[in-house]
């Protein structure tokens, strides 16, 4: 296709053609060669504008992403749904020119769980809430939200300072006492370790701690840090290797606390993690691990491994007049906890051993760069050798979401 | 990026290919690339030939010189896909441009003397990287997409390396800094380069003025593409991406999203 773009440069269907197929190979350098010689043809095409806008914009070439945009933008006979689009890319170009930036995602809405006691799935670093206990079925009202920022030293190294802060708060209609939420903050800065011969080389200790809360009054704590190092090795797969330590202080007193696997004491969590972007409309998260809890408490001592793993997939709206891409991503988790010791409180004579896998499906469908739905189906079961802990369940979650 | 791009290793294992296992043939002889738009006044010199208008579909041998007046530019498209884009009130050089297509490596270097060009990457830049110079520096591209102007706009007799992404290796015989994507340095002709700063948008828009076609310009199309043609082959259809990865819902909040999150604070990173 290049050897018959050379002999007839000027064979714009040809042009655009090897567009398509550089894009599909994801080679946007060549379709950016081209493009701009199309340009050189006709100064005011504002779709091809728009179209290296976004190549440009997926290259992480922001500065040259906007000023195709805006020339984009400036001509009035732009189509209308390009005009769109458009809205779903300037802001975020724009954005990623500042030196410190935000990003802020929120939602409120329903969620329906058949297990109540299961009000939030295992979250954040140090899962908050892990009740296997049955329960029956019940409502509740939710919000949660996201912020991050990054604060760019502006260093040709590329180093960075990313802070983390997010928080959910469930409101259970029909059982108020196990209303609930938590909140979690991380800080630490990314640096390069190597950016003259592998840029994408980067190490990230961080900071950070966070508190749980259950009918209104403190249920776990915890602090501590860790480190990350992540190796780019492409554009588009990425390894991850972390190390956290944390603190944990589970408030809940007397024999409940054996039913959660995590008990008042230290934490060590070992992974190795995978960012695979498959294609441009295809990317695999995966991730394995294993952690230690160190209880203060007899019998309390447990070992943790996971592997985890999801697939998000994005694809057209189904109308023109929405600018963003929707995505389903449908993911797995198992989780393997064994006690180290026999608790003959809760468990009589026998060393419980629990394995947990929970699988869903999460859609997200933004229809303006701030205002959006998604939601989420998730079923769970626990597997035990005790039977008071084993359970299945499943739980629906949607509503409105808020994005900056 | 592979690491291979970016070490010395894989610049000596293509030197080492191209120095003892596969010799390239006698390169001044070899087409480096073809016109693939041109407003005039252009105009090229190849080695013992007078000096031609450029047309579009020509090709450009090594070591020809291309020179534009207030109204003209071109557009070079090279074998390994990379292509060259120069300005108005420009002299540039083809200094070397070698490219073995089966072992998919080569080397290339340009000389711009005045004016502005911008070089969108290859083959040849994402293996042993493209180098151009002027008189105040010397500009080693890996992988990627600059610009560089000379002796225009604000910076008389300096040298402006805007890098739009990749990295590049800004020296002279002052000093030496490494650019990454989206900063810019000035290099004066008798000093070190300045620090690199953000890209200022405006100064990339005079740049990107100065290579572009105006108004009524063809670039050497009898017929020029128009909005319709584009749209009729899928040109300006993509959407913007969700941000799922940074958005933690519990369900998928917990070790394996929220560790990329965590990681990965920011969504286009």
């Amino acid at each position: 296709m290049l050897d018959r773009m050379r002999a007839a440069p000027t064979d714009h269907d040809n042009t655009y053609a090897y567009v398509r197929a550089s894009v599909a190979v994801r080679d946007y350098e060549a379709a950016i060669a081209a493009l701009e010689r199309i340009l050189q043809y006709n100064p005011g095409l504002s779709r091809a504008k728009y179209e290296l806008g976004v190549l440009y914009f997926r290259l992480g070439s922001f500065a040259k992403a906007v000023l195709h945009f805006e020339d984009a933008a400036a001509d009035s006979s732009l189509d209308p749904n390009i005009r769109r689009r458009l809205d779903g890319f300037l802001p975020d170009a724009r954005k990623e020119l500042q030196a410190s930036r935000f990003y802020g995602v929120f939602q409120t809405g329903l969620r329906y769980s058949s297990n109540k006691n299961a009000t939030i799935p295992a979250v954040g670093p140090v899962p908050a809430f892990t009740f296997p206990l049955r329960n029956g079925g019940g409502t509740s009202a939710f919000v949660l939200g996201e912020i991050s920022h990054i604060y760019d030293f502006q260093n040709q190294r590329g180093d960075r300072w990313e802070t983390g802060l997010s928080g959910f708060a469930n409101h259970q209609f029909n059982s108020r006492d196990i209303n609930s939420g938590f909140f979690d903050i991380s800080t630490g800065p990314r640096l390069a370790l190597a950016s003259d011969w592998f840029p994408g080389l980067t190490i990230r200790p961080y900071v950070g701690g966070g508190a749980s809360f259950v009918g209104g009054n403190s249920y776990s704590h915890n602090w501590g840090g860790g480190a990350s190092v992540r190796a780019s090795l492409t554009p588009f797969f990425a390894l991850e290797f972390g190390l956290d330590g944390r603190r944990i202080d589970v408030a809940t007193p007397g024999v409940a606390l054996s039913r959660d696997i995590f008990s008042t004491g230290t934490l060590w969590t070992a992974s190795v993690g995978t960012k695979w972007s498959i294609t441009d409309s295809l990317t695999f998260n995966g991730k394995a691990f294993i952690r230690r809890n160190k209880a203060e408490g007899i019998g309390f001592d447990s070992e943790h491994a996971g592997l985890e793993a999801s697939l998000k997939i994005e694809f057209n709206p189904p109308l023109d007049t929405i600018g963003f891409r929707w995505s389903a991503t449908p993911y797995l988790r198992y989780t393997s906890v064994a006690f180290k010791q026999i608790e003959v409180i809760n468990t009589g004579p026998i060393r419980r051993r629990d394995q947990q896998v929970r699988a869903g499906l999460q859609l997200d469908a933004p229809l303006t760069q701030s205002i959006g739905f998604s939601g989420n189906f998730e079923f769970t079961q626990n597997l035990s050798n005790i039977r008071n802990y084993r359970s299945t369940g499943w739980s629906i979650m949607a509503g409105p979401t808020v994005r900056f | 990026m592979p690491i291979w791009k970016y070490s010395g290793i894989g610049s000596g294992l293509i030197a080492f290919l191209m120095g003892t296992v596969a010799p390239i043939h006698d390169a001044s002889a070899q087409t480096a690339g073809t016109i693939g738009s041109v407003n005039n006044d252009a105009k090229g010199t190849a080695p013992g030939r007078s000096a031609r208008d450029l047309a579009v579909g020509q090709s450009v041998v090594q070591n020809e010189r291309i020179q534009t007046n207030a109204n003209g530019t071109t557009n070079i498209i090279f074998n390994d896909r990379s292509a060259l884009n120069v300005g108005r009130n420009s002299n540039v050089v083809i200094d070397r441009f070698v490219y073995d297509a089966t072992a998919g490596a080569g080397s290339m270097a340009v000389s711009v003397s005045r004016g502005a060009a911008r070089f969108v990457g290859g083959q040849v830049s994402h293996t042993s990287g493209a180098e151009i110079k002027t008189p105040a520096a010397s500009i080693g591209v890996r992988g990627g997409n600059v610009s560089v102007a000379h002796d225009v706009l604000d910076a008389p007799g300096a040298t402006i390396v805007i890098v739009h992404n990749g990295v590049a290796q800004v020296s002279n015989a002052f000093g030496s800094q490494s650019v990454r994507s989206g900063f810019e340095v000035v290099v004066p002709r008798n000093g070190p380069p300045g620090t690199p700063t953000p890209v200022n948008v405006n100064r990339l828009r005079d740049v990107t003025r100065l290579l572009a076609s105006q108004g009524a310009q063809t670039g050497g199309a009898r017929q020029r593409p128009d909005d319709a043609n584009a749209a009729r082959n899928a040109i300006g259809t993509p959407r913007a991406p969700t941000q799922t990865p940074n958005f933690d819902l519990p369900a998928v909040g917990d070790d394996l999203v929220r560790g990329y999150s965590r990681a990965n604070t920011a969504p286009y990173n």
